[in-house]
């Protein structure tokens, strides 16, 4: 017997791959499942939200409120409300609504407005501060109803938690790395939040249209950003989840027209704003036309 | 927009990685094929005792160690592979580099000591911690060959 070396033979041990074609394969197929997988989940979650009971809504903003009392500031409860009385003024043009409306102002430096589980929404002082009319506040206020009716707010939680559950399942949770089938989902749900928008933005004008008989002043809101922040983060994160300002104006003019209702006529005053000043001891900010008590600025 | 940042960001990354790692192997495997032909005469051979009646002039033990870890691209490659299942073919080069070039290494270190076989070759393997994940990641692999060094006056 005699050894007889040789050199290893590396043919044996490695598999002849094309790499980036693998990895392509791969991610596209991948990215095909979990685009199918966030719509069936979606779908599910917009069959199963209208039969969950309104108490359970409540319970859910009963434990996120200590949160959001955080950022409410000190004073300002005038403006609270003024501004209830405007969400029930409006919410009286949905006869057969379930939901007991309250409205919140927080602290914060960007125009928004948003629905809460349970009937609440949040308004932020910045929005209250950029808004010159009741009517411009009213559309807002009625695309947050207009979200309730639909029971967004519980599809789009529905939705977020289920698709984090689908992908903590398969090891790709928060924090894995890249999360491309986050981010997947990501852009699948903005179609879903674009037609619920859509359908908020047509109930806001409707309720519009029966408290002022005319729906001017809806699209102030779109022309302030426009104007005063031009193409500013504040519209990248509005068109992050919502349909693109231009074509959602051009789709509210559609709509108005459509529907024959009048965009002229009186905008009235902003007299959240008024009531503020009034009882106000320390001065009214001259750019913001509020008072300056730590309240709504 | 954001969305596509925190999209387009991670595949650049990977995209840069494949280029990086590609080079780097195609660099490995030409230094290893090098050193494989040029070490190609020395005996290795894993028999635990001789089946052959040699004449042994000295022993020494010898090891030859390299850690290995995997790029960017093949970590994202093993990560949806591992998801579907199957071979995971982007370990298959790393392994087989490491394998080789830790034989290559103990070679090197029983030629530089004069000898001019191995016998009883063992492989091992171990996985190196990663500290920064709670000791749950894997920083990398290390790949320890050693085996025991001889100069025959008789050859093999």
């Amino acid at each position: 017997m005699k050894a007889d070396p040789r050199e290893p033979d590396d043919s044996v041990n490695l598999t002849p791959t094309h790499w980036l074609r693998e990895a392509t394969t791969l991610t596209v197929g991948l990215v095909v499942v979990a685009v199918g997988v966030f719509t069936t989940i979606a779908l599910l979650v917009n069959l199963l939200v209208p039969i969950i009971p309104l108490r359970i809504e409540a319970e859910v903003t009963e434990a996120i409120w200590a949160e959001v009392q955080e950022y409410v500031p000190e004073g300002g409860e005038d403006i609270v409300v003024r501004l209830d009385t405007l969400v029930v003024q409006l919410a009286n043009h949905w006869p057969d609504r379930e939901y007991d409306f309250h409205v919140a102002v927080v602290e914060a430096d960007r125009p928004n407005a948003f629905a809460l589980p349970g009937g609440l929404i949040i308004v932020t002082t910045d929005l209250i501060r950029i808004a010159e009319s009741e009517n411009e506040l009213a559309f807002v206020l009625g695309h947050e109803l207009g979200h309730f009716h639909n029971r967004d707010h519980l599809k789009a939680l529905g939705r977020g938690i289920l698709f984090d559950l689908a992908l903590a399942s398969v090891g790709m949770g928060a924090g894995s790395m890249p999360n491309l089938f986050g981010s997947s989902g990501l852009l699948t749900s903005r179609r879903f939040n674009r037609r619920q928008e859509r359908a908020a933005d047509r109930f806001g004008l409707g309720l519009m249209y029966e408290q002022y008989a005319t729906v001017a002043g809806s699209l102030d809101f779109f022309e302030h950003d426009l104007g005063v922040t031009g193409l500013s983060e504040t519209i990248a994160d509005f068109a992050g989840t919502h349909p693109g300002s231009t074509t959602r104006i051009k789709e509210m003019l559609d709509f108005v027209e459509e529907q024959g209702w009048p965009l002229d006529g009186e905008l009235l005053p902003p007299v959240f704003q008024e009531s503020a000043v009034s009882d106000g001891d320390e001065g009214i900010d001259a750019e913001s036309g509020v008072k300056g008590r730590g309240g709504v600025q | 927009m954001e969305n596509l940042i925190s999209l387009g960001f991670p595949f650049f990354l990977i995209l840069l990685a494949y280029f990086i790692g590609s080079h780097l192997e195609s660099n490995h495997y030409k230094s290893i094929r090098e050193r494989e032909a040029a070490t190609k005469d020395m005996v290795v051979i894993n028999f635990p005792r001789f089946p052959f009646d040699v004449e042994i002039e000295r022993a020494d033990i010898v090891m030859g160690s390299v850690v290995v870890s995997l790029d960017y691209f093949k970590r994202f490659l093993a990560q949806l592979r591992s998801i579907v299942g199957g071979r995971i073919k982007a370990y298959e080069p790393l392994l087989d580099r490491a394998r080789r070039e830790a034989v290559l290494r103990m070679k090197e270190q029983a030629l530089a000591h004069g000898h001019n076989t191995v016998v009883n070759i063992r492989l091992e393997t171990s996985r190196l911690a990663n500290s920064q994940r709670g000791g749950k990641g894997t920083a990398g692999v290390e790949m320890l060959a050693y085996g025991t060094a001889l100069t025959t006056r008789k050859g093999l």
